[in-house]
């Protein structure tokens, strides 16, 4: 952070990723003392990774308007962005933690009129204005850094943001269209987080399109910490960024490619895969 | 009147304060009626049930949990209770859209935190706590009016 004051746009997203924090403590904690389980893991899995995810993406917008220069970080888009995607996140975060204290599915549950509602219209609008938000803020960087970012913060910041926004509307709306997953990320069977990998969940045993989620929607971080560091190392700022966008696509597809074709992103014993 | 119906209107005075307090403008009329009008009323009754039945209730006390399990027992002190949470969660709630504002709190994140205030009391207090602490990232000149 630097020295320039907070906008009340930049407060609010400030508010709002600590809000992320302090979710992610109570729901960590709220795991040691219930036992009710979802999806084959404790039902305070999900809202621990919602808040912990949605806080880092935050606090990575947040940070990218602050490079920003003084004209572009005070103008509407910027503080609609800012304002749009704390909103967004604050609704997805506290209702996705509301529906696992009821012991209930956020996501692909139409049971009733309200969680269909809450799922469609209200998490689908969060969803998508997260993802505008984020391309609007790349789109910003681009064109307004302030002076003293460097070339290759500019573009990692700016590209990352654009493109890690595109591929996530990508990944993520074929997820949440259920076309090739039905209601969850998995492609095949069991259709379960038991026995998925430490942290993340994803299976080890059957297709998940978190994985390329995870890549598209982290793409925004791979390349603005290329892009910095090769204004601190001296390299060739549109080598850097091209080759870690060219690179993190790549395993975006390849990941997306991998989930569809039923295929874990690390099987559950490779050894006993291998024996009939 | 019975503590059913004392329950039903005290629960539609909250219910109206905490949407105004929530949705509307932040005008001195509206933080007064809510202050001096359902807050201080809602502690007026609470200190009538209080001191009308609080101590009738055999076994009851505030040392073991069931000696306050026992209080809860009796509707009239239930209902001192409840009205002890909503005087006390909307004062909270008070407090948190008075230093939200003063830090320049958009009213569009102010409100899941105070929604949170009016449905689970200290949780609320806590997702503002968090907002609280984090303007210790801000610049020191910016702080001063936290």
């Amino acid at each position: 952070m630097n020295d320039r004051p907070f906008s009340r746009s930049e407060t609010a997203a400030l508010a709002t990723i600590a809000i992320c924090v302090v979710m992610l403590a109570v729901t960590s904690l709220s795991m040691a003392v219930d036992d009710r389980i979802l999806r084959g893991v404790t039902v305070w899995s999900k809202p621990a990774k919602f808040a912990l995810s949605f806080g880092v993406h935050l606090a990575t917008l947040l940070i990218f308007v602050r490079l920003l220069g003084e004209l572009a970080r005070s103008s509407w888009a910027a503080a609609i962005a800012l304002v749009s995607a704390s909103v967004a996140k604050l609704i997805e975060v506290l209702y996705v933690a509301l529906q696992s204290a009821r012991g209930r599915e956020s996501h692909f549950n139409t049971d009733t009129g309200f969680e269909s509602f809450m799922y469609y219209q209200v998490m689908g609008g969060a969803a998508l204005a997260m993802v505008a938000a984020t391309g609007v803020v790349g789109v910003l960087v681009l064109r307004q850094a302030s002076a003293n970012v460097g070339a290759g913060l500019r573009l990692g910041a700016g590209w990352g943001a654009i493109i890690s926004a595109v591929a996530t509307l990508v990944v993520a709306g074929v997820l949440a269209s259920g076309v090739l997953s039905g209601a969850g990320p998995w492609i095949g069977e069991p259709r379960t987080d038991a026995g998925g990998l430490p942290l993340v969940g994803w299976s080890r045993q059957t297709g998940d399109l978190r994985v390329p989620h995870f890549v598209a929607t982290h793409l925004i971080q791979a390349m603005a910490v290329a892009g910095f560091l090769a204004d601190r190392l001296r390299l060739r700022p549109r080598l850097a960024v091209g080759t870690v966008a060219v690179a993190g696509l790549a395993l975006a597809i390849a990941t997306f490619v991998q989930a569809v074709s039923g295929l874990p992103l690390i099987p559950a014993s490779s050894l006993a895969a291998a024996i009939p | 009147m019975g503590p059913e119906q004392m329950f039903q209107i005290c629960n539609t005075f909250a219910l109206a304060a905490w949407v105004a307090l929530i949705a509307a403008p932040r005008w001195a009329v509206v933080t007064g009626t809510i202050h001096w009008g359902v807050i201080t009323g809602l502690s007026v009754l609470y200190a009538v049930l209080i001191a009308a039945f609080f101590f009738r209730v055999e076994g009851g006390g505030f040392f073991t949990l069931a000696a306050v399990q026992t209080l809860f027992t009796d509707p009239h002190v239930a209902l001192a209770g409840w009205v002890h949470y909503l005087a006390f969660d909307l004062f909270v709630g008070l407090w948190i859209s008075g230093r939200a504002d003063a830090m320049g709190l958009n009213r569009l994140v102010q409100a899941p935190i105070l929604i949170a205030t009016f449905m689970f009391g200290p949780f609320g207090f806590l997702l503002f706590q968090a907002v609280r602490a984090a303007s210790a990232l801000m610049p020191r000149s910016q702080r001063a009016l936290i």
